[in-house]
């Protein structure tokens, strides 16, 4: 008994190995790095070893900071509210009037499309869309609605917190979605018999059980955005301040140390923020529900709602990308063409599109299969017990809430203070698993919790090895779920700009190519990238459905050999 | 060399023409093909075009990696990612920062075959003999050391450069004629109430904070002994004066990216802005009126150049010399002329122009026919006046240049204080 317990803590341990390893390096070394840093002296050029407090003292003593973080509980607070209701509404339409395990990955993948377009190119179509001569306005002024344009539609904290919503109100979903899909069908079913209706059993069933997901997302959420610093700067046209901006602007001026301390105390603050969070947390039991006909319209409306505002601007990219030769990135339309469709494959006045966009694709590979090894590998390992496992699950937890910038600045840190080379293979590998793979890991959590462990009984009493038990029975049956965590992973990675920022050495992944090429004039080529990138992706998320399809039939085919005589 | 070929613009020819201007390279070695030369900076100047025709010229690959315009995060990587270039292309007042770290090696002008075609701008900072170096972080502060490993900048010029100048302009405000509907003469413009809510500025700190000097000892408010490189006291009055427009609601947005600028004038949401030449030049192709106004106080003007790696020897350093001496040989000169800017060495690139473009141009006469822009834009057309008049006129007038000052960390909280008020 003594030993089996050795031996599972021992596989646990190799299991979980990858991932502490990762996290190891890229994420507990750059913390240590951004505090040691935070004591040091800087020059106008150069950082040197010190240990002194004036960078702190600064911080706390000047009346910015206060202003700055008040502002940035703001953007979160707010972010917030909107993200909830809207995700909790297409969470609770998604559990429980959508019911096939493949229509829930073929609508959750098709709310993922729009996040394969560049944020920086959307962001840019926010301008056309919300400005003074936009479609917005002119909408609003063609129906008599207003007299003159709204001004507040664009560079204003409202068009930020409308960007945030559209970003991140997926994280909300997600996390949302996996909780209800837990809740016990029996508990509804008691809550109608003793006379409850469907606000009653919403508010006093569903909402309590559901709190544990909605946790997660609320945890998401607040700390994407307090951690923001291209979002607000982009959409509030550099009128906002957040905590975000005060580091990028400390480390663009090589002021290291004020970044570093900074940088703690938003870490500081995000994880009491957190903290107190927690403390709401309810204990998760299960349960599942009957649909209502009624509701399923109004909600499947909403979510066609949701869907068209998340593809807002990939519409608006699509049509203005058909812009005539002598056109804008802003309506109006000067003509219909493929003109810039035809100049996307033909050299830039600068930046290199196709060789950056390689560079983003493969370290999206990288990472899609890195995330999908060493996911499963952590969900195996989580359901041993193993001593240790405690730390490094909060040590996972603080991977996924730590601000982007921290990861840079830490990794970018430590690459230069030991005088290696940043490259976008190494440290960007690195800086972008410490977010994507705790996801993953998360995720398979969900997925190991709901995995009816008989089968994996009914394999072994076969006499099956644990690798013959994990290679045909366990892979096979979340097969579906790994194909989205790897695109999931795909589509995180693709775009991911802040934790590349400072790790992704001499050459460009995508995302900074485009806000490099921002410098010089630029041109619907852009948008056609995005609509290219739109159809590529829709491309190949058919691909993987397919091919899922393809595989569960096949399984199905297999399985169903009951009654035919033993072979 | 041929007069004729010479004028056939944008054809095959200039590429004849350039080859026999450079007469026969220092080094054909036959393995000069394999030389890869790292390159980063700002769009403004990271040309595409330029590495192709450095490939065709030259033999070897030149690698362009452009940057955000943040000038930020090109002064992050040249100073903190030494190993990730070759050459830097950046501005002088980075070059202020970035010289102190040892991440740039000094160059032997003795090597610059057109040492003396350059501006005397970029050596000794003025223009003619009588003029006076302007304020801020001139080129010409910072473009010398003393000694092959000189840590600081010699006063006048030596033998060792930090930079090859390369591309410089006298920016201004950029204004929308038709939406003003009158002249526009000081940079108190662009405070004026008559433009509330209509008005942006730079949000790049070493940029932002000179035009907005420029503004402010325009509308009398303060008077500065040196704006390029002001006292706490005049820094804190500056960013008031400031704080105070933000909130009475004087500015529509910031921008920080040439391409954004271009948008906020083109759809209209400014009207009166900081600006740079060539973005006023894609407002007006899109066949919107913008002007890059000169004003009465003058310019404030900007310089960029290539730096060396410290790291780079060998067969690689020569061939950096070789491509610094054909920047400066007149055909990327001709090149960022037709942008807008200007080229560091007047001379050299006029032998790459036609005599219209170089009047147009340079010299500030009225174009006498069509005035062409790569890859084919025509911003100008027959008897249109280059807005400011000739490099005399214009690079005569600077009032200062981007700066980084003693104060530089006190400013940028301030800043920072501005940006959150």
């Amino acid at each position: 008994m003594e030993k089996m317990r050795q031996n599972s803590a021992l596989t646990g341990w190799l299991l979980i190995s990858p991932l502490a390893l990762v996290l190891l390096v890229f994420l507990v070394v750059p913390i240590v790095m951004i505090t040691v840093v935070s004591f040091w002296n800087a020059t106008g050029f150069s950082i040197a070893p010190a240990f002194q407090f004036d960078n702190y003292r600064f911080l706390f003593g000047s009346e910015v900071t206060y202003r700055v973080f008040l502002n940035t509980f703001k953007f979160a607070l707010l972010t917030w509210i909107f993200t909830f209701l809207i995700g909790f509404t297409v969470a609770y339409y998604l559990a429980f009037h959508i019911r096939t395990q493949s229509k829930h990955i073929a609508l959750f993948l098709l709310c993922t499309i729009p996040f394969w377009t560049s944020n920086i190119i959307r962001m840019i179509s926010w301008v056309p869309f919300l400005g003074r001569n936009g479609i917005a306005n002119s909408a609003l002024l063609s129906w008599s609605v207003i007299d003159q344009p709204v001004e507040w539609l664009l560079f204003s904290d409202f068009a930020v917190i409308l960007a945030f919503v559209h970003l991140y109100t997926l994280f909300m979903v997600v996390p949302i979605f996996n909780t209800m899909m837990r809740i016990d069908k029996s508990l509804i079913e008691t809550a109608r018999d003793g006379g409850a209706n469907g606000v009653q059993i919403l508010w006093n069933v569903i909402v309590p059980l559901t709190k544990p997901g909605i946790m997660i997302g609320t945890i998401f959420v607040v700390t994407l955005v307090m951690g923001d610093f291209v979002t607000v700067r982009f959409m509030s046209g550099s009128q906002s301040a957040n905590v975000g901006r005060l580091i990028s602007n400390d480390i663009g001026l090589l002021q290291y140390p004020s970044a570093s301390a900074t940088a703690i105390v938003l870490l500081l603050t995000v994880l009491i923020v957190i903290a107190i969070l927690l403390r709401f947390v309810n204990i998760r039991k299960r349960v599942v529900m009957e649909p209502r006909p009624r509701w399923f319209y109004v909600l499947s409306a909403f979510f066609m709602l949701f869907l068209a505002f998340l593809y807002g601007p990939t519409i608006t990219i699509a049509i203005l990308s058909f812009q005539g030769p002598g056109g804008g990135l802003t309506f109006p339309m000067r003509g219909v063409s493929l003109h810039w469709f035809y100049e996307l494959f033909q050299q830039q006045a600068v930046g290199g599109i196709w060789g950056s966009f390689r560079r983003s694709f493969a370290l999206g590979l990288m990472v899609m299969v890195t995330r999908v090894v060493v996911s499963v590998m952590g969900g195996l390992a989580f359901r041993k017990r193993f001593p240790g496992s405690t730390v490094l699950f909060y040590l996972i937890i603080t991977s996924l809430v730590i601000p982007s910038i921290l990861v840079s600045l830490g990794v970018g840190l430590m690459f230069s203070q030991s005088g290696l080379d940043v490259h976008w293979a190494t440290s960007g590998l690195g800086a972008r698993l410490t977010w994507t793979l705790p996801f993953g890991l998360l995720i398979m959590f969900a997925v190991f919790n709901r995995f009816d462990k008989s089968y994996e009984e009914a394999a072994r009493d076969l006499g099956a090895t644990p690798w013959q038990t994990i290679r045909h029975v366990v892979l096979p049956i979340i097969a579906p779920t790994l194909i989205g965590v790897g695109l999931f992973g795909l589509t995180l990675s693709y775009d991911e700009f802040a934790r590349t920022l400072l790790t992704a050495g001499s050459y460009n992944t995508l995302p900074l190519e485009i806000y490099g090429m921002t410098t010089n004039v630029t041109s619907p080529v852009l948008y056609a990238l995005g609509t290219l990138t739109t159809v590529f992706s829709f491309g190949i998320i058919a691909a993987f459905l397919a091919i899922a399809s393809y595989a569960t039939r096949k399984q199905a085919r297999a399985g169903s050999d009951a009654g035919k005589g033993s072979v | 060399m041929t007069k004729l070929t010479r004028r056939n613009l944008l054809t095959g020819a200039t590429a004849v023409a350039a080859a026999s201007t450079l007469g026969a390279p220092m080094i054909w070695a036959q393995n000069i093909k394999d030389v890869k030369l790292r390159q980063f900076g700002t769009g403004v100047s990271n040309l595409n075009d330029v590495a192709t025709k450095v490939k065709e010229d030259l033999g070897f690959t030149l690698e362009m990696t452009a940057l955000d315009s943040d000038s930020d995060s090109v002064t992050q990587r040249a100073a903190t990612q030494p190993n990730s270039f070759d050459i830097a292309d950046i501005e002088y007042w980075i070059c202020k920062k970035v010289w102190p770290t040892g991440n740039l090696q000094a160059m032997d002008t003795s090597k610059i075959k057109f040492f003396d075609k350059i501006s005397p701008i970029f050596t000794t900072g003025k223009l003619h003999a009588d003029s006076v170096v302007a304020q801020g972080t001139a080129p010409s502060t910072v473009g010398f050391v003393e000694s092959a490993d000189g840590t600081s900048f010699a006063k006048d010029v030596t033998g060792w450069m930090t930079l090859i100048p390369t591309i410089y302009n006298a920016d201004t405000l950029g204004i929308r004629p038709d939406l003003i509907k009158r002249p526009i003469e000081s940079w108190a413009g662009l405070l004026n109430p008559e433009f509330m809510g209509k008005a942006s500025i730079l949000d790049i700190s070493s940029i932002g904070i000179m035009d907005m000097a420029m503004v402010c000892e325009a509308m009398g408010e303060i008077k500065y002994a040196d704006k390029g490189n002001m006292t706490t006291d005049e820094i804190d009055k500056t960013i008031g004066i400031f704080t105070e427009a933000k909130k009475a609601g004087q500015f529509r947005a910031f921008w920080k990216s040439f391409d954004e600028s271009v948008k906020l004038m083109a759809s209209g949401e400014v009207v009166i802005q900081s600006m740079w030449s060539p973005a006023v030049t894609a407002v007006k192709a899109k066949g919107i009126p913008c002007v890059f106004q000169p004003l009465k106080e003058g310019y404030r003007s900007w310089g960029g150049g290539l730096g060396l790696s410290k790291s780079l020897t060998g067969l690689e350093l020569d061939a950096a010399y070789e491509y610094f001496n054909w920047y400066l040989s007149g055909w990327v000169g001709s090149y960022l002329m037709r942008q807008g800017y200007y080229s560091a060495g007047p001379e050299t690139s006029k032998e790459f122009m036609s005599a219209d473009e170089w009047g147009y141009r340079y010299e500030g006469k009225a174009a006498a026919g069509d005035i062409l822009r790569p890859p084919g834009d025509k911003p100008a057309g027959a008897g249109d006046k280059r807005d400011g008049g000739s490099y005399d006129d214009r690079m005569g007038k600077v009032a200062c240049w981007n700066a980084v000052m003693d104060e530089n960390q006190y400013m940028v909280r301030k800043r920072n204080e501005f940006i959150a008020a």
